[in-house]
């Protein structure tokens, strides 16, 4: 046997005596993926796919709530979330070892790497086919939008559009990305679809490009000094005049575990209970805010970690008459699954400042139930995310930005307040509506409640000149602090970045 | 296979047989060896018959008895210390012989890899171990054998008690920032050898090339040292079997002592009453919740025998073993079988092995020992009114906090591991040429992991889930195929020719499965009936594959001259190539040079009677490290979760890692002088040895700029870091009479690790922090720097606790307070005989190191007290209230000193039925001293963050052995 084995094996060596070749398995070579048209339509995919990070327990989406007067996550009746990365941000102690800033940085700059890298793969593709245009235009309205959350959290950035030239990137000032924005959606917009529907649903439209726009030039006088709200106004028109989109009945469509059929969100980041399952890419709130009595409450099988609270000043600002306080959340005597009242469960939700750093108790702190949680028994642990997609634009928001142009341009409000839609935003919880004498104080509380934990606080806050005030556990802070430090990982691998003044 | 093997068996038992039949031919020999010049007899003294591999050894009263089977045999008798002798057979029934006292163990043969030589004609730093050289007692694996022996070689148990552990091995300092750095383990020729599939009790010796003149001819695989071990073979002779059977018993001697229950009492109600809500009124020892009195034993049985013509040895291996922790168990079944066969005329030598083996095991859960180490002492075990939790007794709203005894029963967990190796070895002598053979060598081998892991409803983490299960399969094969060309010459009575040419191939694949699903409405199953759950229907299950495979292959040379036994000169050349290294780098070579200069044989120096031996030696040699994973250098997509594309999750490929075609070996060269002497009748003898290695182009995982690059890091070749260091062995005989012996040796070792450079003009890591510490400190405590030691602990000055409890910590003055590595590494052992008995004593020490406590840091205040338990020790400060800052309080001295091994043996000499008889008793691991306020000092220094004692340690115990080794 031995023999055989012997002779076999020896003509077989022979003839690869020196052959190094490495032959791959369970993977793909680069190379090897983009030989077929299909997948390089679906590569595309990869682009958006990297939004699915925005929600997640460290990202973009949970730094912002936590450096805003909107959330707090103070230690826990047992001790936990005493981390000094909570502190820092809370009390706007920003450090460039922080790992949330660090994670929110990295949250955009990985999505402009796949933009980069999707639109690079398919402009170098020998493939034609219809529709090309329109897909390399979404992604670089997705990468504009990528560098619209890097410039307002950091100033001042690396910029990279072609990720075949290796060298390191320069860094740019907000004038510079600000600009670039504006020309790749200007030269974009014509190949987007106009229409939203299911083929485009999560990807950039021409309602989300003007909707960015809009952002854009709303903040334009706070990040560069020379104020747009001509052009923000007239991009809200955009949408407007579109009629592709309206404010919904029921505050709650927007946010229910099935909300794709909402036509007030413009652009979403889908999320799902079974595809989108992993640390880096689900919708996993309901852990951070959660304490286990009130996730018994919704049927939630996972143990929930009790962090994140209603800061208690902001929940005192709603008027009473607010549905959408207790839309969003849970306050007073709570009950269990089948509705009966759990003893000695009253959730207070204001509680002293004093306790943020010495724990409060279970049953201190407003809990979140903005989105709604499915109540199926899938809200399994920190695989297992909502199935509720996340709308980052929504027309009450852009209603809102055409107000606030209006108010801010010194204009009559009036073309806003007058529409039914506009209108139908605090009707819809129970107040009365804005009339033409509304204010841009009046504004910035409204929009705190009527987009609360959404993400936009802080770029509100500092556009309307309160981001560095003393608020509830937290002191005034340094004016520098509106922009984030560069992270020292990030730092250290591109010399040519330099730190942000104040850092 | 199954049927393969079946005949494979039954082809040994023909072997045996016939092994059996062919000694009826021959003669019984008798006679006594003595000392020529005492006239007392020698015990132990080896006598064989020239050109088979078969012996016999004398008795103590010097007698020996041997089967002659040829007339005309030649007759070799040797004894450490003592000329050997060459004899004709007379024919006649008795031989007594009288030994010279000499240099007898300068003739011992020493492998080198694809061939041997004798310790005197060495001229590279290589250490040899024989039998008796070997640590006694009992191992988890055979690594365990050379701990404490060998300057230079660090022998790690980092993993503790655990019986299924590994020993962590390491030469001549840390040689790599990522790649491997462990030695390249070759067993009876087979590279790349898993040390676990040999039994400790079958190791003959061990041979340790060591500096690069002597490791370049394994080229890119012979950075971090070889080890070459041989194991025991068959030998002519009459049939042997031999029975050896031991049982370990295992006490814990040392371990993290957290506050008792009434202690947790009293320190919440006197100095944190805002805590007293965690009273709970219970006594619990969570460390004897999950722990026992382990009870192991291990059986060996072994056949050999056969002719010059055909020999075999066979051994079948048994142990059941036992951790301190409950449900910790390793079993392992191991089958050998060598054969041995010359035919054609003495033309062809064949030598083929087959071996099996079996583990099954029940590995230790480690974050089990740290749960129960900071769990409450005030909660009781179980509560049976807390059905969700399975009646045990649980606090909600915490994150990393569960009841150790729920996660202890309610995880099964089943591995086992089937391990199936042949090879055979063909040499073809081309007898008109003297001293030219042809050798080739085939081995496969192929090895198969099955784990199966079920939690259930209950298991703390997962309570909801309904129950989890996890198989996970993997399968892996290497096939080596070796040819070399070898010619041996002596010309004339002056000259000495060793030349050697070989090409060698190697091709492994690696391939694995796994899968996990939930939501099962019975626990019954465990993870026997994976798909009865509802989990993978509803995204709680998962499947995955994969498979990769490598190639290596290589064409070398090497030359020895030897000048009278005085001038002696080795060079050899590699030439590898690796599928894993990028195009652009294929192939590398790998040349040595060393060289000899034995004074005592130079005519001035050849009248000193007490000089036995002094040897100058020199040596310069390159060697690569390619410990590093396949594909790391081609741009690979993978799939990465799915995407909403037209209202369809469809699947997402992203890059996985970047491509980069210059990837390659690291480099290193080596220098090492080199003295070994042997004085007095040889009763002192030893070696220095001095050594500088430059390791270049290490590999490292860059943070790159991302965009451009499509990921974040980029595996690459950059670095450069230097290991200088002395090693030092000596060995005494300090008494030698006729019935008591007293050998003592010592091995002593420094090196001075320095990282020359980590970063180039195009890759920054302008912050490498390494050993992170988690909560509550998050924080690095050491630093790569350029000039700087490996392991390296920095931290800020402190200066006490302040009036209002708070550490003082000076975050201006950051210190480098030192490196994980110990200055010195010491290893003393002794071996007394006295008439039948022996008894072995090993002390082993460090002198130096720094090491983090990972316990105190964590759990020596009370900021956390409450909800968990604390170290007892905090009681002796407290004035120290506040919560803990990272600084040099907690970076502490390592230096230790351990009573390792203390190994007792009788044997009697018996003449009826039984060869020979031996009891032995062994105490292990009994005493440690040293001022390290933590566990164990002797922790894991081959990380990347060395020195920092982990709290899931499983803890190390004290092991008593009895055994009995019996020869019939």
């Amino acid at each position: 046997m031995k023999k055989i084995l012997f002779i076999a094996g020896f003509i077989a060596l022979l003839s690869s005596c020196t052959n190094l070749d490495e032959k791959v398995y369970s993977d793909i070579l680069r190379e090897d993926l983009f030989e077929n048209e299909q997948v390089l339509k679906l590569y595309s995919g990869r682009a958006f796919q990297t939004l699915q990070g925005y929600c997640t327990e460290q990202s973009l989406w949970t730094l912002n709530l936590q450096v805003s007067d909107e959330c707090a996550v103070p230690v826990n009746s047992v001790g936990e979330w005493s981390q000094t990365r909570y502190r820092e941000l809370q009390q706007h102690n920003f450090v460039t070892s922080n790992k949330l800033i660090r994670t929110g940085w990295d949250f955009c700059f990985d999505g402009i790497t796949a933009c980069n890298d999707v639109i690079g793969e398919i402009k170098k593709s020998p493939f034609n086919f219809e529709g090309k245009e329109k897909i390399i235009s979404e992604v670089r309205v997705l990468r504009a939008f990528y560098y619209f959350c890097a410039m307002d959290g950091w100033g001042n950035i690396p910029f990279v559009t072609d990720n075949d030239d290796k060298s390191l990137p320069p860094q740019k000032n907000r004038q510079f990305i600000f600009d670039f924005i504006v020309d790749e959606i200007d030269s974009c917009l014509p190949h987007l679809d106009t229409v939203p529907g299911i083929d485009n649903y999560g990807r950039a439209t021409f309602g989300m490009a003007q909707t960015l726009l809009a952002k854009m030039y709303l903040n334009a006088e706070t990040w560069l000094g020379t104020p747009m709200y001509d052009k923000a106004e007239a991009a809200c028109l955009q949408i407007i005049n579109s009629r592709n989109y309206a404010i919904e009945n029921q505050y709650k469509t927007n946010f229910d575990v099935y909300n794709e059929n909402s036509r007030e969100n413009i652009f979403v980041i889908p999320y799902d209970n079974v595809y989108t399952t992993s640390d880096r890419n689900a919708f996993i709130i309901y852990l951070l805010a959660l304490g286990s009595t009130d996730a018994k409450k919704f049927n939630i099988p996972a143990s929930t970690w009790d962090g994140f609270v209603c800061q208690p000043d902001f929940f005192a600002s709603y008027d009473t008459v607010d549905t959408r306080r207790s839309a969003a959340w849970l306050y007073g005597q709570q009950y269990d699954y089948s509705g009966i009242a759990v003893d000695g469960y009253i959730i207070e939700p204001v509680f002293s400042e004093g306790k943020y750093l010495t724990g409060r108790t279970d049953n201190e702190g407003a809990k979140l139930c903005k989105w709604t949680y499915q109540d199926d028994g899938m809200l399994k642990g920190v695989d297992k995310g909502m199935s509720n997609d996340f709308a980052l634009f929504r027309y009450a928001d852009v209603l809102y930005m055409y107000a606030e142009a209006l108010l801010r341009q010194g204009k009559s409000v009036s073309a806003a307040t007058d529409m039914a839609d506009f209108q139908k935003i605090r009707s819809r919880a129970g107040l009365q509506p804005f009339t033409s004498s509304m204010t841009l104080d009046d504004l910035l509380r409204e929009r705190g409640h009527e987009f609360a934990w959404e993400g936009w606080r802080r770029q509100d806050l500092i556009r309307f000149g309160k981001f560095n005030d003393s608020w509830w556990a937290k002191g005034a802070s340094p004016a520098y602090t509106k922009l984030f430090p560069i992270p020292a990982e990030r730092l250290s691998v591109n010399p040519n970045l330099k730190p942000n003044p104040g850092y | 296979m199954k049927r393969k093997t079946i005949i494979y068996s039954l082809f040994i038992l023909a072997g045996v047989i016939a092994g059996l039949q062919a000694q009826n031919q021959t003669k019984q020999l008798t006679g006594v060896v003595t000392d020529a010049a005492t006239g007392e007899p020698l015990t132990g003294a080896t006598i064989r018959i020239q050109g088979t591999s078969g012996g016999t050894t004398s008795d103590v009263n010097g007698k020996y008895s041997i089967e002659v089977s040829a007339p005309l045999s030649v007759l070799v008798f040797s004894f450490i210390g003592y000329q050997t002798q060459e004899l004709q057979y007379s024919g006649a029934g008795t031989m007594n012989v009288a030994l010279e006292s000499d240099a007898k163990m300068l003739d011992a043969v020493v492998a080198i890899g694809y061939g041997t030589t004798t310790k005197k004609e060495i001229t590279g730093a290589v250490s040899s171990l024989q039998a008796e050289d070997l640590n006694r007692g009992t191992f988890t694996n055979a690594a365990g054998l050379m701990q404490g022996r060998i300057a230079g070689l660090t022998v790690t148990n980092a993993s503790g008690g655990d019986p299924s552990a590994q020993y962590e091995i390491l030469l001549r300092g840390n040689n790599t920032l990522m790649a491997k750095r462990d030695p390249l383990i070759i067993i009876d020729g087979v590279a790349d050898a898993d040390i676990r599939n040999i039994n400790f009790q079958e190791v003959e010796t061990i041979d340790v090339l060591k500096d690069g003149s002597a490791a370049a001819i394994y080229g890119s695989r012979g950075t971090n040292g070889v080890i070459i071990i041989t194991t025991k073979r068959a030998h002519s002779g009459t049939t042997r079997v031999e029975y050896d059977g031991q049982v370990s018993f295992q006490k814990v001697t040392r371990r993290a002592e957290p506050l008792s229950a009434e202690d947790f009492a009293d320190v919440i109600n006197n100095f944190k009453p805002s805590s007293a809500g965690n009273l709970y009124g219970a006594s619990t020892d969570w460390f004897e919740e999950v722990t026992r009195s382990p009870v192991s034993h291990k059986h060996l049985f072994a056949i050999s025998g056969g002719t010059k013509i055909f020999s075999h040895r066979t051994v079948l291996n048994v142990e059941q073993n036992q951790g301190i922790q409950q449900k910790n168990n390793a079993d392992k079944y191991l089958f050998k079988t060598n054969i041995r066969q010359s035919i054609l005329g003495g033309w062809l030598d064949l030598d083929y092995n087959a071996t099996l083996s079996k583990r099954k095991y029940t590995p230790a859960n480690n974050d089990i020992f740290r749960q129960a180490f900071f769990h409450n002492p005030t909660e009781p075990v179980y509560d049976p009114s807390n059905s969700k939790y399975g009646g045990y007794f649980t606090v909600q709203n915490t994150m990393d906090y569960y009841n150790p005894v729920a996660m202890l029963r309610e995880r099964t967990a089943q591995y086992q591991n089937d391990f199936m190796e042949f090879n055979g070895r063909a040499t073809l002598n081309i007898i008109p040429v003297d001293g030219l053979k042809w050798d080739n060598f085939i081995s496969y081998k192929q090895e198969r992991f099955n784990s199966k892991i079920y939690r259930t409803h209950y298991y703390p983490s997962i309570v909801g889930s309904d129950g989890e299960a996890d198989i996970e399969n993997t399968y892996s094969n290497q096939l080596q195929w070796e040819s070399t060309v070898q010619y041996s010459h002596d010309f004339a009575s002056l000259h000495s020719l060793q030349v050697l040419a070989g090409y060698t191939f190697l091709q492994g694949y690696d391939e694995g499965s796994s899968m996990y699903n939930q939501g099962y409405d019975f626990d019954i199953w465990l993870a026997d009936n994976i798909g009865a759950g509802t989990g993978l229907v509803d995204g709680n299950g998962g499947l995955s594959s994969y498979k990769s495979s490598h190639r290596y292959i290589s064409f070398f040379g090497r030359a020895i001259y030897n000048y009278d036994e005085r001038y002696i000169a080795s060079v050899s050349l590699r030439r590898d190539g690796s599928s894993k290294f990028g195009t652009n780098h294929k192939w590398g070579w790998f040349p040595a040079a060393s060289i000899g200069w034995r004074i005592n044989r130079e005519s001035f120096l050849r009248s000193v009677k007490w000089l036995n031996d002094l040897k100058i030696r020199a040596g310069y040699g390159v060697t690569g490290n390619e410990g590093f994973g396949s594909y790391k250098s081609l741009l690979l997509m993978g799939g990465n979760g799915y995407v909403l594309s037209g209202g369809k999750w469809v699947n997402v490929y992203v890059p996985v890692q970047n491509a980069n075609r210059d990837l390659r070996w690291e480099k290193k060269s080596e220098w090492n002088v080199g003295i070994d002497f042997s004085f007095l009748n040889n009763r002192l003898s030893g070696a220095v040895d001095y050594y500088m290695r430059d390791a270049s182009d290490l590999l490292y995982e860059y943070e790159v700029s991302s965009p451009p690059w499509d990921y974040r890091t980029l595996f690459t070749n950059v670095g450069k870091l230097s290991n200088t260091g002395v090693e030092v062995l000596i060995t005494g005989i300090p008494v030698r009479t006729k019935s008591f012996e007293w050998i003592t040796t010592l091995t002593m070792a420094h090196n001075k690790n320095k990282l020359i450079s980590f970063t180039n003009e195009e890759f920054y890591n302008a912050i490498s922090e390494v050993g992170w510490i988690g909560d509550p400190i998050n924080a690095y405590c050491q630093k790569l720097t350029e000039g700087g030691t490996l392991g390296s602990f920095f931290a800020p000055e402190y200066a006490g606790t302040g009036s209002d409890g708070q550490e003082i910590i000076s975050v201006i003055k950051i210190k480098n307070v030192g490196s994980a590595y110990p200055d010195l590494t010491l290893g003393w052992s002794n071996t007394f005989t006295y008439k039948g008995f022996d008894l072995n004593i090993m002390i082993r020490a460090a002198i130096g190191g720094k090491i983090f406590n990972s316990y105190r840091a964590g759990y020596e205040n009370i900021t956390t007290l409450g909800l968990r338990n604390i170290l007892s020790s905090w009681t002796d400060n407290t004035n120290f209230t506040g919560s803990v800052k990272y600084s040099e309080k907690y970076i502490e001295d390592a230096t230790y000193m351990k009573i390792d091994n203390i190994s007792l043996g009788y044997n009697f000499n018996v003449k009826k039925v039984l060869q020979s008889v031996r009891f032995y008793f062994a105490a292990q691991n009994i005493l440690c001293l040293t001022n390290y306020k933590g566990v164990d000092p002797e922790v894991s220094l081959s990380g990347l963050s060395p020195g920092m004692e982990s709290t899931s340690y499983y803890p190390r115990t004290a092991v008593f052995t009895i055994g009995t080794h019996l020869t019939f």
